[in-house]
């Protein structure tokens, strides 16, 4: 018997399930119905997934040669404005002037400025 | 008064009657069993308790008290040979599955929960709505059109699937 299907299975179990998903996937299964994209768009279960795409990190030069980052919240992210990461590079033995060359799932590629680049992915 | 709960012998009994034995202390991994022992007043002298489980068939319950014997077994659960082991418990077919995670959740037992919920995203991960709703027997309640719109939103989530599972 299959015990479990949209209508009886149970709220708390389809997000522990989901909880347990990617991100990606968890996007997907809005479509799946109804309640599904209820479940999923409710603020406090988004809690309990893994973390959507919510923002961008922005980098900008200026007319000094100093590199700064920021992070950028898309307006339709439902992060609360004070829980967005803080973006910084300190920890960085070179923390001054880091510029970002390149990044891929989650993992972002730097260098100190002006010098030679570092295979040094960080993620934070 | 009653026994301390990892001291007394628990009968479990499933909805089609299939009775089950287990030791007190393999029967602190239920939550559930343990507060219904904490509870329990009427407790006879000999320590023994017992506990109906309604919606739970003897065949369930026989691999719940299966993985519960196991990890409650501290000579025998460590590090990788229990993920072995449990890897080996979980192989089950996707109805049992669901059974198991139900009976997780009404026992309260957290490892068999994270265990079965975990099986379950793994089946899942991947998979487009369409074979979600297959395999959850669930009916599509959103238009095309609803459906077109939401996927718009999530463009990213579809990849180059996104055109040709929908067509």
């Amino acid at each position: 018997m299959g015990s479990i299907n949209g209508v009886d299975l149970i709220q708390g179990l389809l997000i522990e399930i989901l909880s347990r998903s990617l991100a990606k996937s968890i996007c997907r299964f809005k479509c799946v119905s109804k309640a599904w994209y209820i479940l999923i768009s409710n603020k406090s279960n988004q809690k309990r997934f893994p973390h959507i795409f919510h923002g961008l990190l922005s980098q900008s030069y200026s007319m000094r040669y100093e590199i700064t980052q920021s992070y950028v919240p898309l307006p339709k992210s439902n992060i609360n404005p004070d829980d967005a990461p803080q973006f910084n590079l300190d920890f960085l033995p070179f923390n001054h002037n880091v510029q970002i060359i390149d990044s891929r799932n989650g993992l972002i590629l730097c260098q100190p400025f002006a010098h030679k680049p570092l295979s040094q992915p960080v993620s934070q | 008064m009653a026994s301390p709960s990892h001291t007394r012998t628990v009968t479990l009994k499933s909805c089609d009657d299939v009775e089950f034995v287990l030791d007190g202390s393999v029967a602190t991994l239920s939550q559930t069993l343990v507060s219904a022992m904490a509870e329990d007043s009427s407790s006879s002298d000999d320590g023994t308790f017992t506990w109906c489980v309604s919606n739970i068939t003897g065949e369930v319950l026989a691999k719940v008290v299966e993985f519960c014997n196991k990890h409650a077994d501290i000579s025998s659960s460590r590090g990788e040979d229990l993920k072995e082991w449990d890897k080996a418990f979980i192989s089950v077919e996707l109805d049992l599955l669901y059974d198991l995670i139900l009976a997780a959740d009404n026992l309260n037992i957290e490892s068999l929960l994270d265990l079965t919920a975990q099986r379950v995203a793994d089946e899942i991960k991947g998979k487009m709505p369409h074979e979600i709703r297959m395999l959850f027997n669930i009916e599509k309640d959103f238009t095309d059109e609803e459906e077109r719109e939401i996927r718009r939103e999530h463009a990213w989530a579809y990849g180059g699937e996104s055109l040709k599972s929908f067509l």
